[in-house]
């Protein structure tokens, strides 16, 4: 057992850090103010090859191992959790089922433009009816002579708004549940796909969540992603990737915050000494610091499996649910030992606040987590 | 052009530093380190003399087994090969310059950068005693740098000057910060550079010339009081301290 990382990694590590903090962090608290993401960031992502990935080189991608991945996502998150999913949705979401289920022409086509940054990937699953329950979604698909032709909706699509490309997921027939879902690869300017909102949200303001209406769009046969009526598949497994990118995220915002209220509390003076002198804050410190460092092993954990090639949906989940419930308990936490000035937009502890919430819910609520756990434990 | 830059991994400034009493050296468990900053702008500037002149361009570092991250990272951002001269020991200038000396003596390098100094132990030595042994030109704490056959410096001087000089090859550098923009090795990059040919050596170094006999935090200062409050006040409090210290 080895729990050290190895010099690629320490290197990816500290450069994406590097890059973070000096790019990224100063920008954050205008993306929250301003709802987005400032334009230059994305040229300067693409200049690190961090939208390669972990995606081969021989599939346009920067070839890291998957660790590598994560470890840029967690830098980013901690500099600014909005641009951290940017990166987490387009690479896990966006590009990793299209690598895992594409042909060699539908990687050459779409994965090499997304690997570069010219599109931004995203994956569209969630309906305004279908949420943790994505079995029950509408969205149909009829087959034509050349072509699929799609119609329905899709809710709270991260990245959506670049309009890029998409992994869209539809049924041929609802009555089918989970067996009639098959899954394509969207162009996200074809004819047909309308964006209607970019939502209006507590945190990770930065990012685009969008809703779409899809009426009669029409998909080249050579879009089908995997065999048809093998989209619940790729959509699984696709989550369980992802689930470890949303943790890294968690973890880059718990990180952050438990920085912020160390430094603070050795600096802020209250009773004629440093408020970190107090037992209570001390021990606040110490809880953050160990459930961070526990869901930071469970995700690296999830992530060296999903490297050699034997992701487990549980251990998957249970980084999420960890590193969400450590992001959640990090910035209250951090946000009290700042006392009013963490209340106060001047200080960036409520924006922190804002932004850990989402990781409990996207890509499977907590809730959802639980049960794919419990699942896992039946199997023995 | 045979380019040759010299690196030295040296531990992050912000680390906390502990020197236990009697040792000379601080306590490196748990020290984060990273590439000499100096020695950053040292390689950017080789990468970019390499990117316009061609040639091959070498990287060279006097370290324990650690040091090797800072190699990775001098060829993630372009270097073509690497050399680590395994060393554990801490090493005084002369030492480090004779160990380089004898490792590249034979190789002919047209350009060699070095860092101006290393943030560690900040001697400003190793570049220029290197430049001696080989009795090749060397200019240091170069702000700028140029070369179109011959190479063309700026140095920064005390009181704001600048000197321009213009040198011949063979020659040694040693860089300052700002000399340039160091780049962030990309990521294809750093994978690739663990293909990258990369040689390890162990070279017996020579006698030390200097004891290093202490090392430690500076003896704390006197705390400065601000005296605050109306002129009245602060006239009081001078002539109650100056009292209190019998000065008056
Ligand atoms: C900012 C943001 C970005 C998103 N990005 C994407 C994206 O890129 N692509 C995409 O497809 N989707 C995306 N989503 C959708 C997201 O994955 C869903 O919102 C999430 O899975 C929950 O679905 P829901 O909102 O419909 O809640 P519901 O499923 O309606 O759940 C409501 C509550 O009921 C609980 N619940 C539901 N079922 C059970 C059960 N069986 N047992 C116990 N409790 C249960 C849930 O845990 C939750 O607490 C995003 C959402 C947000 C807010």
């Amino acid at each position: 057992m080895d729990f050290g990382l190895n010099e690629e990694q320490k290197l990816v590590q500290a450069t994406v850090r590097q890059m973070a903090q000096e790019q990224v962090r100063p920008k954050a608290a205008a993306t929250d103010k301003n709802h987005a993401i400032p334009p230059e960031t994305l040229p300067q992502l693409a200049e690190l090859g961090l939208w390669g990935s972990y995606i081969p080189e021989e599939d346009g991608g920067s070839g890291l191992d998957y660790l590598s991945y994560i470890l840029s996502v967690e830098a980013l998150s901690a500099a600014c959790a909005s641009t951290g999913v940017l990166l987490a949705a387009h690479a896990s979401l966006g590009c990793d089922p299209i690598h895992r289920s594409g042909t060699k022409e539908q990687k050459a086509k779409w994965l090499a433009p997304l690997c570069k940054g010219e599109k931004i990937g995203c994956f569209l699953l969630t309906e305004p009816g279908a949420g943790s329950d994505v079995a029950s979604l509408k969205t149909r698909y009829l087959e034509q002579d050349d072509h699929y032709e799609l119609t329905g909706s899709k809710q709270f699509i991260t990245n959506g708004g670049y309009l890029g490309t998409g992994v869209v997921f539809a049924t041929s027939d609802p009555s089918l549940g989970h067996k009639g879902i098959s899954a394509f690869i969207l162009d996200l300017k074809s004819p047909g796909v309308t964006l209607l909102k970019n939502e209006e949200k507590m945190g990770i303001r930065g990012s685009f969540t969008s809703a779409f209406a899809l009426d009669q769009v029409k998909i080249p046969k050579d879009q089908l992603l995997g065999a048809p009526h093998q989209g619940f598949a790729i959509a699984m497994e696709t989550l369980d990737g992802g689930r470890i990118s949303i943790s890294a995220q968690a973890l880059g915002i718990a990180q952050e915050a438990l920085d912020l209220a160390l430094n603070y509390s050795t600096e802020r003076q209250q009773f004629g000494k440093p408020i970190g002198q107090f037992q209570a804050i001390r021990f606040k410190l110490a809880d953050m610091a160990a459930a961070l460092e526990s869901a930071r092993l469970m995700t690296y954990k999830a992530a060296w499996l999903k490297n050699q090639h034997q992701e487990s949906a549980q251990v998957s989940a249970m980084a999420k649910l960890l590193a969400s419930k450590a992001a959640q308990f990090c910035t209250d936490e951090a946000l009290q030992i700042h006392g009013g000035y963490g209340y106060s937009a001047e200080y960036p502890l409520e924006r922190l606040y804002r932004d850990a919430k989402i990781t409990e819910i996207y890509e499977g609520t907590s809730e959802i987590q639980r049960i794919v756990i419990a699942k896992g434990l039946e199997k023995g | 052009m045979k380019i040759l830059v010299c690196i030295k991994q040296v531990a992050d400034l912000e680390s906390r530093f502990q020197v236990a009493s009697g040792q000379t050296w601080f306590n490196e468990t748990d020290l984060a380190f990273r590439l000499n900053e100096y020695d950053e702008f040292a390689v950017e500037a080789a990468v970019q003399l390499k990117e316009q002149t061609g040639g091959d361009l070498t990287v060279i570092s006097v370290g324990p087994a650690r040091a090797s991250e800072a190699l990775k990272k001098a060829l993630a951002m372009g270097a073509d090969q690497a050399v680590h001269v395994l060393e554990d020991q801490q090493l005084e200038s002369f030492q480090t310059a004779q160990v380089i000396f004898e490792q590249i003596k034979a190789q002919g390098y047209d350009l060699i950068f070095t860092g101006m100094q290393s943030s560690d132990k900040g001697s400003g030595q190793v570049g220029l005693l290197l430049g001696e042994m080989l009795k090749i030109n060397s200019v240091s704490c170069v702000v700028a740098f140029k070369y179109d056959g011959r190479i063309e410096v700026e140095r920064e001087l005390e009181g704001g000057l600048r000197a321009k000089l213009k040198l011949a090859t063979p020659a040694l550098v040693t860089c300052q910060l700002g000399l340039n923009q160091p780049r962030y090795p990309t990521l294809p990059n750093i994978m690739k550079a663990k293909k990258k040919p990369k040689s390890e050596v162990t070279s017996p170094a020579p006698a030390s010339r200097l004891q290093v006999v202490a090392l430690g935090p500076p003896p704390k200062a006197g705390a400065a009081e601000l005296i605050e409050g109306d002129l009245l006040a602060q006239v009081s409090k001078v002539v109650a301290i100056l009292k209190e210290h019998k000065l008056a």
